[in-house]
């Protein structure tokens, strides 16, 4: 390929998806590592500018996935993970209105999920990816893939009705002085 | 309402990046500066040590060319390195500061080299059989820290294990202005290849990375508080300050050690030490002096043939 039309390329590439891999990169590894992550994601679509799909927008997500996995040290990439979790579920005052309250309570629910239903959940909710390339990132079949973000939902359901539990209200209300209004 | 909906409506917006152009120009020049699938780079100074990848000490990489000149190292002793011409020292105390003055320090003095000649000496010690990438590489800069509109001088020497791939490269460009900086400029390269006894000199639209941003990783470790411990030690017979950074990613441990000038607070020496490969780099911040200048130029030894391209297969 020639040079000038590679460059093309990967910078339509690189402004048609970089919010993307961002967005994936934050839910896997938290805002402190994301823009690496971009970074490498971009690095490795450079230099296989030739291999990538029609729809490379998979391959990209699976390509974070990996430099997530391969490139940090586990301890910084859980500490950064677990910042960006707690950042989701704080900072609103649960009275402004239920629909918040609700927010808040997914979010808070999604982030004792363990990390692979988060990262299922994820895929479909917030990445917009359909279940065929959903499965692909998260490494398995279609088939396979509706078993596990069907046993994740159901997680995710029971860790929303926990939040009511009281120790997660007592948790609440210390932190706002009173109990949140789902309960 | 379904719980994926809601989970759908609860997406957080911190998943959205904020308006971050120079990053952005960033990314683009990171990926545009490397090499893709079949251009070969010279691999080992990328190598991952601690948390994250470390960044070449130098990469200039000319598009359409397949110039690479990646910093490479050889297997040689931890021996003394000499820096020339080293900058004169002010007359300051060189009592070990405490850690968290020290790091101030340190950082106030990367402040203070912005127009000076970068020099650095990179060797890389692999365990076992050597790679054909071990070799030495040096590197000058100029300056340091350009601003826009101005000149910059980028000269590497890499002498790998085998002498044939020897390479002298020199690149003059601009500085670019904003949003483009690190995004390929019109670049000329002198290129001399000892292995076909050629030079050349040509332009070409290539992204730089000075070898001053190994400099700036440096400076980001320090300032995030990676180097805890502080000893005052003897490197060459000189006294010198060593601090102290330890690393474990899934098990393995590295360990980074900085070596620090207790006059000028500027580092004379890192060593990279993860699962036996070890990376050393040795600083100078010398003053623009006429001497200190000369190192920038590529040296074409007398009855090299000049050519009118760069003979692909040389650097690249």
């Amino acid at each position: 390929m020639d040079d000038l039309v590679a460059i093309e390329r990967f910078t339509g590439l690189y402004d048609r998806y970089r919010n993307r891999v961002y967005a994936y990169a934050v839910s896997r590894a938290g805002r402190q590592l994301a823009d690496e992550v971009v970074s490498e994601v971009f690095l490795v679509a450079w230099r296989r500018l030739e291999e990538l799909p029609g729809d490379p927008l998979p391959w990209l997500l699976v390509t974070a996935r990996n430099v997530i996995g391969n490139e940090f040290r586990a301890a910084a990439r859980q500490e950064s993970l677990a910042a960006e979790l707690s950042s989701w579920g704080s900072g609103v005052a649960p009275d402004i209105a239920d629909e918040v309250s609700e927010r808040q309570a997914v979010l808070r629910a999604l982030a004792v999920l363990p990390e692979a239903d988060r990262e299922l959940l994820t895929l479909s909710a917030w990445h917009g990816l359909s279940p065929r390339d959903a499965a692909s990132v998260a490494g398995c079949s279609a088939a396979t893939y509706f078993v596990r973000l069907h046993r994740a939902r159901r997680r995710l359901e029971r860790a929303m009705a926990d939040s009511t539990e009281p120790r997660f209200r007592h948790e609440i209300a210390s932190q706002q002085e009173r109990q949140p209004r789902w309960t | 309402m379904d719980i994926m909906d809601l989970l759908a409506q609860a997406r957080p917006g911190s998943l959205d990046p904020g308006l971050e152009t120079d990053r952005r120009a960033s990314d683009l020049a990171r990926a545009i500066a490397t090499p893709r699938a079949g251009v070969t780079a010279q691999p080992g100074v990328s190598r991952r040590l601690g948390a994250r990848r470390a960044s070449p000490p130098a990469r200039v990489i000319a598009i359409g060319i397949s110039v690479a000149a990646v910093t490479a190292g050889a297997v040689v002793a931890l021996s003394a390195t000499s820096t020339p011409s080293a900058r004169p020292r002010p007359a300051t105390g060189t009592a070990v500061a405490a850690p968290g003055g020290l790091r101030n320090a340190i950082l106030t003095a990367f402040n203070g080299v912005g127009g000076d000649v970068f020099y650095t000496k990179i060797t890389e010690i692999y365990p076992g059989k050597m790679s054909h990438w071990n070799g030495v590489s040096q590197d000058w800069s100029y300056p340091i820290q350009p601003q826009a509109g101005q000149e910059v001088h980028i000269r590497s020497v890499l002498v790998p294990s085998n002498p044939h791939d020897k390479s002298d490269t020199e690149w003059i460009y601009t500085e670019p202005s904003g949003a483009r900086a690190m995004l390929p400029a019109d670049t000329e390269i002198i290129y001399v290849q000892y292995g076909n006894r050629t030079w050349s000199d040509t332009t070409s639209l290539v992204a730089s990375q000075s070898p001053a941003a190994s400099l700036q990783e440096l400076r980001e470790s320090i300032a995030t508080g990676d180097f805890t411990a502080a000893r005052k030690t003897g490197l060459n017979g000189r006294t010198v300050l060593e601090l102290t950074a330890h690393y474990k990613d899934a098990g393995q441990e590295s360990e980074q050690t900085v070596w620090v000038d207790p006059a000028t607070y500027l580092p004379v020496r890192t060593l990279s030490d993860s699962a036996g490969i070890k990376i050393q780099v040795d600083y100078g911040f010398l003053p623009p002096t006429p001497a200190n200048m000369a190192e920038l130029k590529a040296a074409i030894p007398p009855g090299f043939t000049r050519t009118a391209t760069i003979q692909k297969g040389g650097a690249g």
